[in-house]
């Protein structure tokens, strides 16, 4: 149900080099618990109080059991000091699959539903934040399946406000303007070209 | 792990998978799994009682998409 | 799967990236918000036995929106009393799948006087543990009617809803109710 797809580098910002973490496919109980455990204290610091009880944890191994083998998903973390880095979870079949990008209308491609990373990797939530690379390695990822997939490398997704550059800029994704069906978040899309460009890009 | 099936189609079936398979850039294989999945994907929402619309380019039609 | 890109170039990439935000999609804060993502996209024979059940009245919605008219407060006036944003409380009322903050939980369990820990059971992804909440929730929401102030029954709807989650045993199986 979760597999280590292989070791990739994080940047550890306060040593200044780079760190070993392991990507992983799929999820477990374990690492819904740590994200319990650590992020959800940094975002909500009542929360602590509030921890879910054996209960919940007895409904969310059983809801993780029938999620195994998914049709339409895949899901990613990034694991590193004995704790989740960053999740993402893509979508590689339905309604939000199909290309809006004017290079390849219709297309297939794969979505993002959400790309998180830790709160202490957060720009926009602590003033020094641990690793740099998360969004990036996951990202990656995406482009990966999709290419597994068929699919060229072609990715969507919705960035939050602070993330757009991000996309923009260092991802070269095509920005198709906010969406009014999804909370006006900017629509991105990696098209195949901008795929092809992006892996083979040497800095 | 992966299993494999023979299918069988008329020549009007395998022509449109192959125009679309060219047209979208995917082999058959991956291109029964896309439809696979969009027609779980719309089946899911019917069942759950939401409903499913195709509107005409210049919005004068729509039409509910009722069941697969 | 494999990875399109190796190490090397990863590490020059990652070095050559800006410190900065990189969030897409829904937020992720809480388990339960990955869980949900998962279960929006899964099969849905699964769903009915997976899912928990779904608060089909959406009861702590209710529960705020009768406690509201009973004594007479408009969202804002309410949102003060609470001390919760306004746009909370609205969300509260009108969306049975929101799930409040925890903060939120602990200010309306305590202006309603009930334990916290059986408002969380009246969240959407709260656990099923029995069916005494159940039958609660849906004798006290057949009861109201959207009227404003609150008829006599109603109030004892009310008042019955609020002593059974004053005393219901939240969050833990121990009593077998």
């Amino acid at each position: 149900m979760k597999q280590a797809i292989g070791t990739i580098p994080l940047f550890g910002l306060e040593s200044g080099k780079f760190h070993d973490a392991v990507l992983f496919q799929g999820v477990d109980l374990a690492t819904l618990q740590g994200i319990e455990a650590s992020w959800t204290p940094m975002f909500d610091t009542a929360a602590a109080e509030n921890r879910p009880e054996d209960a919940h944890w007895e409904w969310a191994a059983k809801a993780l059991q029938a999620l195994q083998n998914p049709l339409n998903y895949e899901i990613f973390g990034i694991e590193a000091d004995g704790k989740t880095q960053g999740m993402m979870l893509v979508v590689k079949g339905g309604a939000k699959c199909f290309s809006r990008h004017p290079e390849h209308p219709r297309m297939p491609l794969v979505y993002v539903d959400f790309l998180a990373t830790a709160p202490w990797n957060r720009r926009g939530l602590i003033e020094s934040p641990t690793y740099k690379g998360v969004g990036r390695v996951l990202f990656m990822s995406a482009v990966s399946l999709s290419i597994e997939e068929e699919f060229a490398g072609r990715v969507a997704l919705h960035s939050l406000p602070g993330a757009e550059a991000f996309y923009r800029d260092r991802l070269s994704m095509t920005d198709l303007g906010a969406d009014g069906d999804y909370q006006n978040l900017r629509y991105f899309e990696l098209s195949t070209t901008q795929a092809r460009q992006l892996i083979s890009a040497w800095p | 792990m992966k299993r494999t099936m023979t299918l069988n189609l008329t020549e009007a079936e395998m022509s449109v998978l192959e125009r679309l398979c060219e047209g979208k850039g995917l082999s058959k294989t991956a291109l029964v799994r896309q439809a696979l999945r969009l027609y779980k994907s719309v089946d899911e929402r019917l069942e759950r009682g939401e409903k499913v619309f195709v509107e005409s380019a210049d919005k004068a039609e729509k039409i509910e998409l009722m069941v697969l | 799967m494999k990875l399109c890109v190796d190490n090397d170039w990863l590490r020059r990439q990652i070095e050559s990236d800006p410190i900065g935000e990189v969030e897409a999609g829904r937020g992720i804060r809480r388990s339960a918000d990955v869980l949900n993502a998962l279960a929006e996209h899964q099969e849905p024979k699964d769903k009915k036995t997976v899912r928990p059940a779904s608060r089909s009245e959406a009861a702590l919605g209710l529960l705020v929106h009768m406690t509201r008219r009973r004594d007479r407060l408009s969202i804002v006036q309410f949102a003060e009393r609470v001390r919760v944003s306004a746009e909370e409380v609205t969300a509260i009322e009108k969306d049975p799948s929101y799930s409040p903050r925890p903060r939120t939980i602990h200010n309306l369990a305590e202006y309603v006087k009930v334990p916290a820990k059986s408002l969380l059971n009246l969240l959407p992804d709260a656990p099923v543990l029995d069916h005494s909440l159940d039958d609660a929730v849906h004798k006290f929401a057949a009861s109201s009617d959207d009227l404003s102030g609150l008829s006599r029954a109603e109030r004892r709807s009310l008042n019955d809803f609020v002593k059974f989650l004053s005393i219901y045993n939240g969050g833990t199986k121990a009593d077998g109710k």
